[in-house]
């Protein structure tokens, strides 16, 4: 990738200031390193994808119960969270912004926002198609109610769920970003924004890049092993 | 008396027909201990009929009796296995076995033990630690029979249970089921499509009609066990239960494939311009 990247910037086939070199890009991602700039705005961007996404994981798998379970729930719910799925994280900036002022918390509600409603959704499907026959399966033991919840639909349930965190994280990433270049407060996105006030394709690159790679580099070493784990152990592979 | 099934009538409701009878006043009686089975074409409502013997869903009319009292709703006196043998596949073998006792009373300690014994006795003993997926059709089969025999039922009810599983080891089962019972001493109710592992299995054997499922014939199996179906003993039995139901059948395929169409008797594929003999 890097290689060729390489390649076409010596090619010149592009401007090199909006197609600056890959070791361009690198030695920027090394500066801010070094000056403190990335590790100061990624812990506190860190700090706020982390509680946004946890607080979506508690919102998301609750009200995915909900809907999976009880049906006038799902009919009036499901089809509002699908218009708000489709109206994109942005949209949500100026309610948050009113609702809680230019700061902290607003990031964390559009974080939390964008990721709980994919979390909800696949809760909800989990839920909803548990194979009828372990239901009947677990009913001949006498199990009902919350027992039959916990014992059957939940674990039914899991791979979907977990399948929906996984989609979650990236979400809360993509509505951080969002966030953070609408709202304010020091963080990747507000460093992408500072790239873009200096005229640095090189320095917006390579945040970019960053960004990318911690949202991946969490899901690959967390989410896809966990997914991976149970979606063998339930023999869906 | 095990079993008493008194005018039983149920009809379900649906969108495109209306009210659809699928069970008609059918009368049954299995006694103590006894292998029973029940063949039927497809649709004739016989697993509803399990269905509602299990408890899991109520007759319109009619009554079901266990052992001379009423029953009412679903008990542990009676356990269903269904044809996809429907084990819960985040549990290993013997933690789907033990979760029919789970819930009652009992020590852990006492449910594993019983929970092996039973897995033994269906030849899993090796495969405890396996989880359902990593086992075949017949096996997990295997998994629920023992899950179904552990919480100790007075009645096994079995829809199709084997339906899936395929020949070579369905007719290894068969003769497993035939042990299993003679041991155990249960009182099975056993439901099937095939004429086969019907005469195979029963003791006594009630042929169910199309929809809606009223039982038509009756018949009582007395050749020693264990049976085949391979059994030459057996095979005049067959023809004649075949050519009640071809009619039955018959009539679901007019049904299902809405032209005229009519099973042809010792029907002979050949070309027409043969001559006789010609390929001899």
């Amino acid at each position: 990738m890097i290689a060729i990247w390489e390649v076409i910037f010596k090619l010149r086939l592009f401007n090199p200031k909006l197609f600056p070199s890959a070791l361009a890009i690198l030695s920027k991602l090394w500066e801010g390193f070094g000056t403190g700039l990335y590790p100061v705005a990624l812990q506190s961007s860190l700090e706020r994808v982390v509680i946004g996404y946890f607080l979506a994981i508690i919102f998301g798998i609750g009200l995915g119960v909900l809907m999976g379970l009880i049906k006038f729930i799902d009919d009036g719910v499901g089809t509002i969270l699908l218009g708000i799925q489709s109206m994109g994280h942005a949209a949500w900036v100026p309610f948050a912004v009113l609702l809680f002022g230019e700061n902290e918390l607003a990031v964390i509600f559009i974080v939390q926002i964008s990721a709980f409603i994919t979390i909800a959704l696949n809760t909800d499907s989990g839920i909803k198609f548990v194979q009828p026959a372990l239901i009947s399966q677990a009913k001949l033991y006498g199990l009902k109610g919350v027992r039959l919840f916990k014992e059957v639909i939940l674990p039914a349930a899991i791979p979907s769920i977990i399948t929906g965190m996984r989609l979650g994280w990236a979400f809360s990433w993509r509505g951080l970003v969002t966030a953070e270049i609408l709202v304010s407060g020091l963080g990747v996105g507000h460093v992408l924004m500072q790239a873009k006030e200096h005229n640095d394709m090189s320095f917006v690159l390579a945040t970019m890049l960053l960004i990318a790679a911690i949202s991946s580099l969490v899901d690959n070493l967390l989410f896809k092993n966990i997914e991976r784990r149970i979606r063998r152990r339930w023999g869906l592979v | 008396m095990a079993l008493l099934v008194k005018n039983l009538s149920k009809s379900f409701w649906r969108r495109d027909v209306g009210d659809l009878q699928v069970l008609s006043g059918i009368d049954l009686e299995v006694e103590d201990g006894e292998f029973v089975c029940i063949l039927g074409p497809t649709g004739c409502g016989k697993s509803t009929f399990l269905n509602i013997i299990a408890g899991l869903e109520q007759p319109d009319a009619g009554e079901v009796w266990i052992d001379d009292r009423k029953a009412q709703g679903l008990s542990r006196d009676r356990m269903l296995l269904f044809q996809e043998p429907s084990l819960f596949p985040w549990l290993t073998v013997l933690e789907n076995v033990e979760f029919a006792l789970k819930f009652k009373n009992i020590s852990k300690q006492e449910i594993k033990q019983h929970s092996l014994e039973i897995l033994k006795k269906v030849h899993l003993g090796r495969f405890i630690n396996a989880f359902p997926h990593e086992l075949s059709t017949g096996m997990k089969q295997r998994v629920a029979i023992a899950r179904a025999l552990v919480s100790n039922p007075k009645i096994l009810l079995m829809d199709e249970p084997f339906g899936l599983v395929d020949g070579q080891t369905r007719i290894l089962l068969h003769l497993e089921l035939q042990e299993i019972w003679q041991e155990t001493k249960k009182t099975i109710l056993f439901v099937t499509g095939s004429v086969e592992e019907a005469v195979c299995l029963a003791d006594k054997l009630y042929v169910f009609s199309k929809r809606p499922g009223r039982i038509i014939k009756k018949y009582q199996i007395d050749y020693p066990r264990p049976r085949r179906e391979t059994d030459k003993n057996l095979i005049d039995l067959e023809n004649n239960i075949m050519q009640l139901l071809s009619c039955e059948i018959e009539k679901v395929v007019k049904e299902e494939v809405d032209i005229e169409y009519t099973i042809s008797k010792d029907g002979v594929l050949c070309p027409i311009d043969r001559n006789l003999g010609s390929n001899i």
